[in-house]
């Protein structure tokens, strides 16, 4: 249910505008971003199981809750340019990426209240965020089918992602779940 | 607590050291080595957006460069020595086909927005490009075109860009995307 919720209902890019822009500019070479998708999901795993650890055994107990943001990009940067050089040295191609990675990391730990929610978040709001690449990248490819010059792409996008978002409004999230608490 | 907060401040420690180690002594060792000096944190979208925002509304925000050439570059001239240029000088071409990207970056260094990639050995324009037309001037081979930013899918230039040649298929190469026969080939 989880997984479902962040992944359609409540896409950290159709709610949040996480990555937004990043699926408007990458949606032209999709096939082209395997080795991001990779890393991002690498990272993410790594980094919110490490924060998760060190939050429930230090921060918690410490009291010093509102410093989670502080240890979180830390350890991300750690990681994230771990994962970069290894990917530098072995395919000499460029992988960084920041703010998509920490926000989804950052949401995934404020709103899961244990480490597999948290796994879980990050899953879902990475596959929403490949999701609505490919809906751009059809949008995109459409328009240029069309040669219609008049016609803004980004105008074209916000409408689709506008129609998307207010038809989940329409779908009743109850019946998903059990005993209707989600 | 008092052992669990020194266990803490010794896990940050740790954690600080080891970030200060990949900043400065790998992260340049990587850069040394490998020649690629991107942003090791922050992408390109991140690293382009203020440099985006003010360039697309003071270059040309219609028009925006494209290569006419999509096949793969097998000789793999990507982490050669020479420049595209002088690659051009001296074999003229990398295969048989007169049009075929050199894929040694001349234009990707060039472009001030680090909008052209080298993919597959060849030259590939994403989103960043603001349209300036830099690297239209210092390819050898003449397969960048500047198209219009709306529908640069089209080969067929627009009104605006009379003066460009109008780009053909040829029959000479195995691309589907041909250049026009410049008088400079």
């Amino acid at each position: 249910m989880i997984f479902l919720y962040y992944l359609l209902f409540s896409s950290s890019v159709l709610i949040y505008g996480i990555g937004f822009n990043t699926a408007i500019i990458l949606c032209d070479s999709i096939s082209a971003q395997k080795l991001q998708f990779l890393k991002t999901i690498l990272t993410l795993l790594v980094t919110t199981v490490a924060t998760s650890a060190i939050c429930t055994s230090f921060i918690v107990p410490l009291k010093l809750a509102p410093l989670y943001p502080l240890v979180c990009i830390v350890i991300f940067l750690g990681i994230s340019i771990f994962f970069e050089t290894m990917i530098r040295i072995t395919t000499a191609k460029t992988t960084s990426n920041f703010s998509f990675s920490f926000l989804i990391i950052l949401l995934a730990l404020n709103e899961s209240v244990n480490l597999l929610e948290a796994v879980l978040i990050c899953l879902s709001s990475l596959l929403s965020f490949i999701l609505v690449m490919l809906l751009t990248h059809i949008i995109k490819r459409n328009s240029t089918y069309a040669r219609d010059t008049s016609v803004n792409f980004r105008a074209l996008v916000l409408l689709a992602m506008a129609t998307l978002l207010a038809s989940t409004f329409f779908v009743d999230l109850t019946k998903f779940a059990k005993g209707g608490v989600l | 607590m008092i052992l669990t907060a020194i266990i803490f401040i010794l896990v940050m420690l740790s954690i600080f050291v080891l970030l200060f180690f990949m900043l400065f002594i790998l992260v340049p060792a990587i850069i040394k080595q490998t020649k690629i000096s991107e942003d090791f944190i922050l992408s390109k979208t991140e690293h382009n957006f203020q440099k985006l925002r003010t360039h697309s509304q003071t270059i040309s925000p219609s028009a925006r460069a494209k290569v006419m050439c999509k096949q793969e570059n097998k000789n793999n001239t990507t982490r050669s020595p020479y420049s595209c240029k002088v690659i051009h000088t001296l074999y003229n071409r990398i295969s048989q086909c007169t049009f075929m990207c050199i894929g040694s970056g001349d234009c990707a260094k060039v472009c001030p927005q680090g909008a052209i990639d080298i993919a597959h050995g060849v030259a590939v324009v994403n989103n960043f490009c603001t349209g300036c037309g830099k690297c239209v001037a210092v390819c050898p081979v003449n397969i960048i075109k500047m198209v219009d930013a709306n529908s640069a899918s089209s080969l067929a230039p627009q009104k605006r860009y009379s003066k460009l040649p109008i780009s053909i298929y040829s029959s000479l190469c195995n691309c589907k995307t041909i250049p026009d026969k410049s008088p400079a080939l």
